[in-house]
């Protein structure tokens, strides 16, 4: 028996699932008020779990609207199925992005705007925080509706800032504070000749790194909006990159990279072998759950001005969805005030709506963070890295060069001399610019930056 | 009756049976004997000086909350039941098929045999991603997104190309006389290859049925990509969200790992009692 008859069906099978996809989301139109709404969503079991109570608060005020929660764990996860998805022409109806990864998708017409679907239904983005907001916008347009605003800030162990008699961050530190703090604090407790506590964890990636070339005046890319090119090779951000390397370097106040491999940077410090970390508002449940730490949040310390890096997720609408009334009405639930403390109560996110954020939900005073309100008061500061299609791909690239010169022995005095702003920063700014220019151009020469 | 033997042994041949009885130890031997067991006694208490007191320790500070906990966090046990059900069903089938496809290769003209393993081999080094998209749009237009349903399509290539090749390895030794004198005896295609093919390769045939198990039960991008709803996932996708809890969950994250790693473990350790040649243990 041939299998010549089999493959034909196959394959135009295929061609038509890949081809015709607006054709089918017309054709499924009359059978969606059937079916619910699909919600695609990455995150921890406890995420997902204040997910699935914020269907089910939606539906119990939404009398014959259903929506299916669709749970994926990890962003990279979600990203993978989201793109198959997308490729056959039939994602989900709602899905939580990134404001650095949703570029990808905006710019293939995927996304519906939301942000006028909504306002034509009286919502307001002026109730929203501004830098959230801007950051899902394409071409002026609010493409997606920020669900979180958070900011990296420092993560630190009181108890060791007491322990060596070193005085608690203040609202508005130094480097020069931060880095003496880093000093006293990295100590051999045992006298054995290692390090057993070391002064502050830094993941060395574009999106960490980024706040102390923006502190110190300098850029990553010439236009956030529409890059070009990186700008790691001027002054300020060799300077930046000059102060981050003399942490791993002369200073030796970070894990080396044997330390870094052998343990999280996130575990090192809820056993309490770092005093710093550098992290978002995700790791405070953790934190929380660690009842023998005593810990608190500081704000970002300053080079030469005060600023911090967003950290922003949103709800964004398919373009193909057949849906579209019921799955507003889920998004416009979901960031109203019911839905935003919903997922504010599981302490990983600062929410977007600010009478939320300024409400005691978030500054629970019988919860830590002691100093909740840091997260607040950075969103003021906060600066983004671009949104554009690469982008994600540009911060992979980056990361894996970044890693390798973060923890690499210093081989001269200009390559760790933060005032230097040449020697391995300047090498290192050009390797970064070669790897990356290609995406950048890729991006430009399509007209879609 | 007894006759000395050249090894130092002697054969007894007793009334249904003929069995070797060695000669007792040699001086020679018994040093062996006392040097090895030094050797062990030292390697042993070298162990215990490693292990007792991690182990001590681990036995103090032991309780079962970490289990708990994985159980409680996500809907472990469902996903445990879900992989099992899968697994349970599509590494038989997947076996049978490229068994028998395997079979069906030994019994062609070389020509075409030489195209078909060539082709096996092409099928064997496309990466798993270079068709992620084009089986999704396939099994997307056939409805089966949000089903099980794609997480049997392995099945119908028998499992992996691999699989057929490890097996017309196999198959491809036996004699073909045994093969010609049952088709003379007048036996189908079918009952030679499962009456004479499958028991005289059994061990290969075990093998790469846990090989299948594995790959069935630790799938995770197929689940990932083609199952939605929570309560439809399956043990790895549960592991890895157990893993999003954080770096300082590692009770959980251990427990819910002997979890999945638990059926498999025992699903081998009973296939490999088939890993024996078959005329070995008769």
């Amino acid at each position: 028996m041939t299998i010549r008859p089999l493959l034909v069906p196959c394959l135009i099978a295929t061609l038509v699932a890949a081809c015709g996809r607006d054709d089918r989301a017309a054709a499924t139109t009359a059978a969606a008020a059937d079916t619910p709404v699909t919600f695609q969503v990455f995150g921890d079991p406890a995420e997902i779990a204040a997910y699935k109570a914020l269907v089910t608060a939606f539906e119990a005020e939404n009398p014959g609207r259903r929506v299916t929660l669709i749970p994926v764990g990890k962003q990279s996860d979600h990203m993978t199925k989201l793109s198959a998805a997308y490729a056959s022409g039939k994602g989900p109806d709602v899905f939580v992005l990134n404001f650095r990864r949703f570029g990808q998708f905006a710019e293939r017409g995927a996304l519906e705007a939301v942000g006028p679907a909504l306002a034509a239904r009286g919502w307001s983005e002026q109730d929203y925080y501004e830098p959230a907001i801007e950051a899902f916008r394409q071409d002026g347009t609010l493409m997606c509706v920020p669900q979180n605003v958070s900011s990296l800030v420092v993560y630190y162990n009181r108890a060791l800032f007491r322990r060596f008699d070193v005085p608690y961050p203040s609202p508005h530190w130094t480097y020069f504070e931060f880095s003496n703090a880093a000093r006293k604090l990295t100590r051999d407790t045992d006298g054995d000749g290692r390090i057993d506590i070391y002064g502050v964890a830094l993941e060395p990636t574009l999106i960490r790194l980024a706040p102390f070339i923006w502190s110190a005046g300098g850029d990553i890319v010439n236009d956030v909006r529409r890059p070009t090119m990186l700008t790691l090779d001027r002054p300020d951000a060799l300077r930046a990159l000059g102060v981050v390397r003399s942490l791993s370097g002369p200073q030796g106040v970070t894990p080396p990279l044997a330390a870094h491999q052998a343990e999280d940077e996130d575990a090192r410090f809820a056993r309490g072998g770092v005093a710093m970390l550098f992290q978002s508002r995700r790791f405070t449940t953790t934190l929380r759950a660690r009842k023998d730490l005593d810990w608190d949040v500081a704000p970002f310390p300053t080079l030469r001005k005060p600023v911090s890096a967003l950290h922003a997720d949103g709800y964004c609408l398919s373009r193909n969805t057949a849906h579209r009334d019921a799955a507003l009405d889920f998004i416009r639930y979901a960031v109203g005030a019911e839905g935003q403390a919903l997922m504010t109560r599981t302490g990983r996110l600062v929410p977007s709506l600010k009478s939320v954020a300024e409400s005691p939900v978030f500054l629970d005073p019988e919860q830590p963070p002691a100093s909740a309100r840091v997260f607040l008061d950075a969103i003021p500061l906060l600066r983004r890295t671009p949104n554009i299609a690469a982008w994600h791909e540009i911060e992979s690239r980056a990361d894996t060069i970044l890693e390798e010169w973060f923890f690499e022995p210093p081989v001269g005095a200009g390559a760790v001399d933060p005032d230097a702003g040449g020697g391995e920063g300047m090498a290192l700014a050009i390797r970064l610019r070669d790897a990356v220019q290609p995406l950048l151009l890729r991006d430009l020469q399509q007209g879609k930056p | 009756m007894q006759r000395r033997g050249t090894l130092g042994g002697s054969l007894v041949v007793h009334e249904r049976a003929i069995c070797y009885r060695p000669e007792p130890h040699r001086s020679a031997h018994r040093l062996d004997t006392r040097s090895a067991r030094l050797a062990a006694a030292v390697a042993s208490a070298a162990a215990a000086a490693l292990f007792a007191a991690p182990i001590g320790l681990l036995l103090a500070a032991s309780s079962l909350d970490g289990y708990r906990a994985a159980f409680a966090a996500v809907p472990l046990a469902r996903s445990l039941f879900n992989s099992a059900w899968i697994s349970t069903l599509a590494a038989p089938a997947s076996l049978a098929l490229a068994s028998m496809a395997a079979f069906g290769l030994t019994q062609i003209a070389a020509v075409p045999r030489r195209r078909m393993l060539l082709v096996l081999l092409l099928c064997a080094s496309i990466p798993l991603t270079a068709v992620l998209v084009p089986r999704f749009v396939l099994f997307d237009a056939i409805g089966a997104v949000g089903t099980p349903l794609p997480l049997f399509a392995p099945v119908l290539v028998g499992g992996s190309p691999l699989y057929c090749l490890l097996l017309f390895a196999a198959l491809r030794r036996l004699p073909q006389a045994q093969i010609d004198a049952a088709r003379i005896e007048g036996l189908g295609w079918l009952a030679i290859w499962w009456r004479i093919a499958v028991p005289q390769t059994r061990p290969t045939h075990a093998a790469v049925f846990m090989l299948s198990l594995m790959a069935f039960w630790s799938a995770f991008l197929e689940p990932l990509l083609y199952l939605h709803r929570e309560h439809e996932l399956t043990a790895p996708l549960m592991l890895h969200a157990i893993s999003l809890l954080g770096s300082t969950q590692w009770p959980m994250l251990m427990a819910a790992a002997c979890a999945i790693t638990l059926p498999v473990v025992l699903s081998v350790a009973v296939l490999t009692s088939f890993l024996h040649h078959p005329f070995r243990t008769r």
